[in-house]
């Protein structure tokens, strides 16, 4: 175990290093970005541009640059270059919200994914399963922003059920108002991955429930339910878990941006699409590196979670 | 999953940002006020879509930014809190009265008003005031660029040292008075002292950006509470009303909530609810038929100073030729134009705007009514008399809304006369630097204008032959025309701005007449409050748009 989270530990150092000079090269060789120009605003003179450069470290070298970029990265002095403001002070500000957002919606997905892929595997071929199918593969074709904006005009708007977005912190509107204000974005970012979900997790059972071993399990007198749960069903989750590392990092890492953005969130996602458009690369470069850092992460957690599911893998091999 | 449970109740408690909407209804519990026609008190909640991109008036160069600072820090000059060219009129503000310029135009002597205290009880001194433009100089500033006139101050930026003296700016903290040397004569320095960068703070503000934590001002409002991308707090400033401050309100509002809410559709929904009793921005053009029907009495559109306009590059084939640009004038239909805008852009001839000292419009039009069909026709005769059938043409936009749309018009537009136009679209953050680089030999495409501060020369540099630059060039179309030249820089020298009027009339009309540009509009922004808002109290201010220190309950 210790020599698999070392080895991961390289890999992603690694990892890191290769995102953070790629961002960074992206965004310095596109053409007619120079950052102190457009710093230094629409009326602008070459003293100003001047002085800015130098302030800025634009007139180093690349490698210089890069350098000393890293470096506030890791000393959280990184500021944008749009407005000044630290960039790790603004992702600090938009991660709870984003990680209530991302972690809320992945528990739905997961939970009804699976409980929806399960009963659509034991009701294999009647009505129910065919109409579960129906359901799975609209909710997988109908894009977040389109059911978003759909969920906040009817139910937020026009009903006036749930808020029409926006986000309330527990510390200042309390439990009760920070749920209500989450659960229409939970619901529309669920959505897509339910339907995901159930399709493989129901695949995989019907894959599984038939091999020998199941076989064997119920020659041996156990019970259905538990051949399904013991048996089948954790068999059947490896590829879930997988996909739900891969899927929750995403959504963290900034993923959920056109949820976030639907319902005025304002988290890691929003202020990285926002980076993104105004070429500020400060934030792009942050929120890339972190978005590695957790993917990797999570992808370390669903390797060791591999073998609690399965104590054939070892992780050693 | 259980850990996953834990996080999300760990993210859900975490972070320390004081913006979060509730998006419930604002708390106006107003009391009986003295004030005429409305009451004083309450808390005005308000949506910005965008954040202001700093809180601190040194920074500050956007109009979020502004409509907020300028109620809080009080420069030595200010404007009425008024609308229309009445608003655009410049009044003492921490002065006792306007300059004393000299006879050469480049000396101004000003006096500080005695007693002024900033909202901390410090007392303003007139030291404060090199301070304030050190900072702004010192930081970088978008707005520095007009300080640099001051003698010295190009030296003072040279140097970097923040704690360095501008000979320029000579100050007397006993007498209060200040004295201003500029290298050459500027004729609108009187209102680049009037702009928020010269909103006065303490002499012991340090020099970085202070957004989070705006330094003390003068003015009505106060700012409590500043969290970048989030929201800010303004209250009203006690120690203000006892300034006596002629023509500068003390305020009727206890406290504006600001909340940045990206999502414009919120914004409409909460306003038509009353949830929300502000917007800063514009409904979007798919709902202002909505709007405009849901929102009687509390919705109403008003004209801007600011110029959208077609640059066409006098260097380059087929812009060289005066009948080319002609066509593409003749061309052009206005009301079309503004349909891609929502409807919010009044069609217009001029390339000065209505509201601006030295407009006079310029009628009839030699192309054609704005507000009628364009002369196709006569467009398609002078391309063909000048032999430009078929020439190829790039229509330069930007991704940013509404350039694209209205560079792919303008393209479709040139291609009805008889050009081979096609549009080119390019980031917004760096289109105006691809475009004001003689290399790039852009022929024609998106431009506009807002203006910084009320005054012509503000406008016309952007026509001036003497602007043209290699590189970060604003006069895209290169224009040079060397009597339009001439009555601007006669014009731009004298602080007179009664006196030069006519010559800037005259300027913009020669500008149109010779088809250098092709003006076809000026931007309407929008009032829009909720049933709450005494609608009457709403100044659209030229230069500040909505002014939150008139606005009341009912």
């Amino acid at each position: 175990m210790a020599r698999f989270i070392v080895r991961r530990l390289i890999g992603m150092i690694l990892v890191l290093f290769a995102v953070s000079v790629l961002t960074f090269l992206i965004f310095n060789v596109i053409p007619n970005g120079d950052p102190a120009v457009r710093m230094a605003g629409k009326n602008s003179t070459p003293v100003q541009i001047e002085a800015i450069r130098k302030t800025w470290h634009f007139d180093d070298s690349l490698p210089q640059q890069y350098i000393y970029t890293m470096k506030q990265v890791f000393s959280g002095e990184l500021v944008s270059y749009s407005n000044q403001t630290n960039v790790w002070q603004e992702i600090k500000k938009g991660l709870p919200r984003t990680f209530a957002l991302g972690i809320g919606a992945a528990i739905i997905w997961m939970a009804c994914g699976v409980a929806l892929g399960l009963y659509s595997a034991v009701r294999a071929g009647r009505f129910s399963d065919r109409v579960l199918t129906v359901l799975a593969l609209i909710g997988v074709s109908m894009p977040v922003f389109w059911v978003g904006a759909l969920m906040n005009y009817y139910l937020g708007y026009k009903a006036g059920w749930f808020p029409n977005g926006g986000y309330v912190q527990i510390n200042e509107g309390g439990v009760w108002q920070w749920f209500y204000h989450l659960i229409l974005p939970w619901t529309a970012l669920a959505i897509l991955f339910i339907g995901v979900y159930s399709r493989i997790l129901r695949s995989n059972i019907l894959d599984t429930i038939n091999d020998d071993y199941v076989r064997t399990a119920r020659a041996k007198g156990i019970s259905e339910r538990r051949v399904l749960t013991r048996h089948v069903l954790r068999n059947s989750m490896i590829p879930i878990v997988t996909l739900w590392g891969l899927d929750f990092g995403l959504v963290i890492a900034g993923g959920a941006v056109l949820t976030e953005s639907i319902f005025d969130i304002q988290g890691v996602g929003q202020y990285f699409a926002e980076a993104i458009g105004q070429l500020d690369v400060p934030p792009v470069l942050e929120v890339t590196l972190l978005g590695a850092f957790f993917i990797v992460v999570l992808n370390t957690m669903v390797d060791i979670v591999y073998a609690v599911l399965d104590p054939r893998i070892r992780l050693s091999t | 999953m259980l850990i996953a449970a834990s996080a999300l109740l760990f993210a859900a408690c975490g972070g320390n940002d004081s913006g979060g909407s509730t998006g419930g209804a604002s708390t106006s519990s107003t009391s009986s006020g003295d004030t005429s026609g409305g009451k004083s008190g309450g808390t005005l909640s308000a949506y910005y879509t965008s954040s202001p991109d700093y809180m601190d008036p040194a920074l500050s160069y956007t109009q979020e930014g502004w409509t907020a600072l300028w109620n809080v820090y009080t420069p030595l000059l200010t404007y009425k809190h008024a609308e229309g060219a009445e608003g655009a009129t410049l009044i003492p503000g921490l002065a006792e009265a306007l300059p004393d310029i000299s006879p050469d135009g480049k000396t101004y002597k000003l006096k500080l008003r005695p007693g002024l205290k900033f909202s901390d009880g410090t007392p303003v001194k007139a030291s404060d005031f090199e301070h304030t433009v050190k900072r702004v100089l010192n930081l970088e500033s978008g707005g520095s660029a007009f300080y640099l006139p001051i003698v010295g101050a190009e030296d003072y930026v040279k140097a970097g040292k923040p704690d360095a003296d501008i000979p320029g700016i000579v100050t007397d903290d006993k007498t209060g008075e200040i004295t201003i040397k500029l290298n050459s004569q500027v004729g609108s320095f009187a209102n680049v002292l009037a702009m928020d960068f010269a909103g006065i703070v303490p002499g012991d503000t340090p020099f970085k950006n202070l957004t989070a934590s705006p330094p003390p001002g003068v003015g009505p409002y106060k700012i409590t509470s500043s969290v970048p991308n989030r929201g800010f707090t303004m209250v009203k400033n006690d120690q203000f009303p006892g300034l006596n401050i002629p023509e500068i309100p003390t305020g009727y509002l206890d406290e504006i909530d600001v909340k940045i809410v990206k999502n414009q559709q919120r914004q409409i929904d909460d306003v038509l609810q009353n949830k929300v009793d502000f917007l800063q921005d514009p409904p979007p053009a798919d709902r202002m038929r909505e709007v405009s029907d849901k929102a009687k009495g509390r919705f109403e559109p008003y004209v801007t100073n600011s110029t959208y306009y077609v640059f066409l590059n006098e260097r380059v084939a087929p812009f060289d030729n005066e009948k080319v640009r002609q066509a593409v004038n003749y061309g052009i239909d206005k009301r079309a134009l503004a349909r891609i805008f929502g409807g919010l852009l009044a069609p217009a001839c001029n390339f000065l705007p209505p509201g601006m000292k030295g407009y006079q419009k310029i009628e009839p039009c030699p192309y054609g009514d704005p507000n009628a069909a364009p002369n196709v026709e006569k467009a398609k005769q002078l391309i063909k008399e000048a032999g430009a059938e078929g020439a190829d043409v790039t229509v330069w936009g930007n991704d940013e809304d509404p350039s694209k749309p209205v560079a792919e018009y303008l393209a479709d537009a040139m291609s009805s006369i008889g050009l081979n136009a096609k549009p080119k679209i390019v980031e917004g953050s760096v289109y105006f630097q691809t475009i004001g680089n003689q290399k790039t030999k852009a022929q024609a495409g998106f431009a506009n204008w807002f203006q910084d501060f009320p005054h012509p020369a503000n406008f016309m540099f952007l026509v001036n032959g003497k602007s043209i630059q290699n590189t970060n060039n604003q006069n895209f179309g290169n224009v040079d025309d060397p009597e339009i030249n001439k009555l601007i820089d006669t014009a731009d020298a004298n602080p007179d701005l009664d006196a030069v009027a006519p010559d800037y009339a005259k300027a913009d009309r020669l500008l149109v007449e010779r088809a250098h540009i092709a003006p076809y509009g000026n931007r309407e922004l929008t009032k829009l409050v909720s049933d709450k808002v005494d609608f009457d109290s709403f100044i659209a201010h030229p230069v500040y748009n909505g002014d939150l220190s008139s606005l009341r309950f009912k």
